[in-house]
């Protein structure tokens, strides 16, 4: 199949997909009264009596038809909705909020594949030796640690024992205050590469700076998922056939491992690391909360426990395009790492 | 071979060099703390800039929308009012944009004199016609679907709580109730004689802010005709003009919103008291959710004021460098609701009987099982452990810090005796015989209403273990929407002064269509015509009468069990100073501009 068509086969797709999706999240809310559901809108307890007038010029007593139809309408419409947890349209609150998200995504997620690869294979070369169990002991330490313990551990010791050493946040004080002024253009809104494009040293290193502890706390836990898992599937791969014919060969033992075992390894860590990006780009929420770096995650959070439906929705079919695009991408990466395996028909 | 291992060795070399890139410049010495002094205990940082963090993100930047306290805090920043409050007196009145004003004797009108040269913070003088423009526009905006703010102006100016149609107001009648007079001045025109001091104290809200008339048009926002001044009323929150921008005459100026996450202000160039006068070039407020991570800001001296949860205060005792500012009166107040008409279905209730497995639907509407509640709660216990002995017990919800407060009101005191002794009399003394059960509901993770609750039902339970109390968490969406539908027993509620007046609190807890008193279905119509009486009455010693008979009322009808009023902190770094505390400014660093930082 072509590449052009196999691409237009999963952006159609898409539309089924995306429809699932706000079906069944905007099913699962109607398991709320709209008296609950209401309470959105309740910034101030004064509000208390006037939840049913909240109810009928939101429509929230609606059939879910409708209220599905009519968010649907909106949607077609270009309109996404109101965010309350923002306090911006829906459709304003997911580029403004993605930045952060993405800032730490994009540090992190190299660190997680390429260090859990790269020991991942040495564990499995140097099974049942001492590096495959002390790389398997922190494995297991990594991926057992509970995000907001790690999160809180790091922050104490490195923001409370060494004062101020490593901050929460994106930037501190006077690099915020330079980044909004004239002389400095926000690009993207991603501060460190913003910081490249305006050739600015100080906020760089300030914001390379914010980003140690998000950064550290998200890898090592990611980290040891990986490493799992490049292990595991780097020991099914030299268990195979043509290993032993490598082997036979009189290849050296480095060239078994790391051209002819570990590309077929890959495979699976590939597919794993694409959801793992596009998890970490659509939010982490307990390092986004603890280091108070607002991105996505931390507003669906928000939108879910304060049953903010349109925020919700809004975040969903965020997510379910990314998934799909990241999904995409590495089907496509497959056909460059195996060669049998032809879009859209599996391994030949 | 070795050409294959540095092919991986790249790999490596990029993660570890990404690992790097983050990781150094943490070992580099931070460029803007060279410059730090330290101090004991807390570095002196960020000189000329307040730095808050804090929970609770700004909901709207509109004046006529604004209700909550972080938007409100944002407001009075940027904005001023006709009048503020004198220092920490809540009735005292200093001129912000009037500089003089006159009450009419009939208490019929107030006329303010518009202080000249006052400028909003884009160099635009402040004239008459934006006073008036600025209470007209608020009150055509009136978000009333929403239960805006604006129903405090209008019932003192108007008489009315909102401008739904269906309370017949006209553009006309709002026309004419604000009216420039000799060109200088602005007139208040009331539709019938109210209290002034009330007024005046309405004036010194965010409502009753003065914004720039020729923005707000430029922006899009209410013309100032009355034709179609419906188009403007009652709006959704998207369609407000002023939801993210402001300009004001107030010290500080909007700089940026960084929406969600902090918001930013800069000294107004062109403040009326001059520049020179402000004591901070910027102020910012970060809304941070981890108490640990405030903590450690405060810490470090990256903040100089943080919100502390009340059962974190003592995380600070130890702490070298932070000022604690202990015991200041806040005008707020927790009480138990009894439910006199609790709503069919309702799932706290076991049984629905008295059968000893449940409660009926009208069992609080015995006033010996209101009493023998009331007796059964332990203040002393609550306010050592639940406030960490930082609250007051009160008798009625009319506070201390309120005008006609009564010290010497009548309240209940823990006395398992007399506990005893009304619940044995309790519904001809199948209370006792029986026992009952249900559920008391609070807000899940509000560990203060928890411990209340707690106290509550173990002490009914030592009076008689046929007393079964179970105490569930509810999120608080689910709490708000089991209160409006009657669907509870009891529940705990807060509630915190628009300005400082008796009838502010009168009416959410004991009027029949009050906030609380109304889903509760309490309706005494003695009380109803006092709190109305109350709110018109002009003659301070009669207000003072009725304001002590409405606080007796609450100790014979025992409407619910009033538990304390809170005693606030705040937590400074050392370096800030001029603190004062008036209880109804919003916000908890207080009047900043009053305030300073130094290292000294």
């Amino acid at each position: 199949m072509e590449l052009r068509s196999y691409i237009l086969r999963r952006v159609l797709l898409l539309i089924p997909v995306l429809l699932g999706v706000t079906l069944f999240i905007f099913g699962i809310t109607m398991f709320f009264s709209p008296m609950e559901r209401a309470t959105l809108y309740v910034t101030n307890i004064r509000q208390l009596n006037n939840l049913p007038a909240i109810i009928e010029r939101y429509g929230l007593d609606r059939p879910f038809v409708v209220q599905y139809g009519t968010w649907l309408g909106q949607v077609l419409s270009g309109n996404l909705g109101w965010s309350e947890v923002a306090s911006m349209p829906v459709a304003r609150a997911i580029p403004h909020l993605i930045p952060a998200t993405m800032e730490l995504a994009i540090f992190a997620v190299p660190i997680i594949i390429l260090v859990g690869i790269f020991f991942g294979t040495k564990s499995a070369a140097h099974k049942d030796k001492p590096l495959d169990h002390s790389t398997r002991v922190v494995a297991i330490l990594g991926w057992s640690l509970p995000s907001f313990w790690l999160g809180l551990i790091l922050l104490m010791i490195f923001y409370g024992y060494f004062t101020g050493f490593l901050p929460p946040g994106r930037l501190s004080i006077p690099m915020d205050i330079l980044v909004d002024s004239a002389g400095f253009t926000r690009y993207t809104h991603i501060n460190t590469l913003d910081a490249i494009l305006n050739l600015n040293g100080p906020v760089l290193l300030d914001a390379l700076r914010h980003l140690v502890l998000p950064v550290t706390t998200i890898s090592v836990i990611n980290m040891a998922f990986i490493m799992r898992l490049m292990r595991s599937s780097m020991l099914e791969s030299l268990g195979k056939g043509y290993i032993l014919t490598a082997r036979a060969k009189g290849l050296a033992e480095s060239v078994v491992v790391n051209k002819h075992a570990r590309r077929n390894a890959l495979i699976p860590v590939i597919t794993v690391s694409g959801y793992l990006f596009a998890g970490l780009a659509s939010g982490a929420v307990i390092t986004e909360t603890i280091f108070s770096f607002k991105g996505i995650g931390w507003w669906a959070w928000q939108a879910a426990f304060r049953l903010d439906i349109a925020s919700v929705l809004g975040f969903a079919l965020f997510s379910a395009v990314l998934f799909v695009i990241i999904n995409l991408i590495v089907d496509i990466l497959y056909t460059r790492i195996d060669p049998r395996v032809r879009l859209g028909q599996g391994v030949q | 071979m070795s050409k294959r291992l540095s092919k991986m060795g790249w790999l490596v070399l990029v993660a570890l060099l990404s690992l790097a890139l983050v990781i150094l410049p943490a070992c580099a010495a931070p460029a803007e703390e060279e410059e730090e002094e330290e101090q004991a205990g807390i570095p002196y940082k960020n000189d000329g800039i307040f730095v808050q963090e804090t929970i609770g993100e700004i909901d709207t930047l509109d004046p006529a929308w604004c209700y909550d306290t972080a938007s409100g805090e944002a407001l009075y920043y940027m904005y001023e009012g006709l009048l503020g409050y004198d220092g920490t007196a809540t009735n005292k009145f200093v001129g912000l944009c009037a500089d003089t004003w006159t009450i009419a004797p009939d208490s019929l009108s107030i006329t303010f004199h518009i202080r000249p040269n006052v400028k909003f913070s884009n160099g635009d003088v402040m004239t008459p016609e934006d006073v008036e423009y600025s209470l007209e526009r608020n009150l055509v905006t009136d978000p009333y679907s929403n239960y805006g703010p604006m129903w405090i102006l209008l019932y003192a100016i108007l008489n009315v709580y909102t401008t739904d149609p269906s309370e017949g107001i006209t553009g006309e009648a709002i026309d004419n109730a604000i009216e420039i007079v000799n060109g200088d001045s602005v007139r208040i025109n009331l539709v019938r004689p109210y209290p002034m001091d009330t007024l005046q104290q309405m004036l010194c809200g965010s409502w009753a802010d003065i914004v720039s008339k020729k923005f707000c048009i430029e922006n899009g926002d209410w013309p100032g005709t009355w034709d179609n001044w419906r188009d403007w009323n009652d709006p959704e929150k998207e369609e407000l003009k002023l939801h993210q921008i402001a300009m004001g005459t107030g010290p500080w100026a909007l700089e940026v919103w960084e929406q969600p996450g902090q918001i930013k202000f800069v000294k107004n160039q062109y403040y009326w008291k001059g520049a020179n006068t402000v004591p901070f070039d910027r102020i910012i407020i970060k809304y941070v959710d981890e108490w640990a991570s405030r903590k450690l800001s405060l810490q470090a001296g990256d903040a100089d004021l943080v919100y502390c949860p009340r059962t974190n205060i003592h995380d600070l005792d130890d702490v070298v460098g932070v000022q604690a500012i202990k015991d200041l009166p806040e005008l707020t107040i927790d009480a138990f609701y009894f439910n006199f008409a609790i709503a069919e279905g309702c799932p706290y209730i076991g049984s629905g009987k008295l059968d000893g497995n449940g409660i009926p639907l009208d069992f609080f509407t015995d006033a010996d099982v209101r009493k023998g509640f009331n007796y059964a709660f332990d203040w002393a216990k609550y306010i050592e452990q639940a406030m960490q002995g930082e609250a007051t017990q009160r008798g009625s919800p009319i506070v201390y810090g309120l005008p006609y407060f009564n010290p010497d009101a009548r309240m209940y005191s823990y006395d398992t005796a007399k506990a005893k002794e009304h619940l044995q009399a309790a519904w001809g003394g199948q209370v006792w015989e029986k026992g009952f059960a249900f559920t008391l509901i609070y807000n899940a993770g509000n560990i203060v209403r928890k411990t209340a609750c707690e106290i509550l039902a173990e002490n009914l339970a030592r009076i008689n273990n046929k007393f079964k109390v179970s105490v569930l968490p509810v999120v608080w969406a689910g709490t708000l929407a089991t209160i409006r539908s009657k669907s509870w027993a009891m529940f705990q509620i807060g509630w915190l002064a628009d300005y400082a007046d008796p009838d502010n609190f009168a009416v959410p807890y004991m009027h029949s269509t009050g906030t609380f008193s109304g889903p509760a279905s309490y309706n005494n119509p003695e009380v109803d015509a006092l709190i109305v009486e109350g709110s018109l009455e002009t003659d301070p010693a009669k207000r003072q009468e009725i304001y002590y008979k409405i606080q007796d009322f609450w100790y014979t009808d025992a409407p619910g069990i009033m538990i304390a009023q809170p005693l606030g902190r705040r937590f400074f770094t050392q370096y800030i100073h001029g603190f004062y505390f008036n209880p109804t400014t919003c916000g908890q660093p207080g009047p900043l501009y009053y305030m300073t930082k130094s290292a000294s």
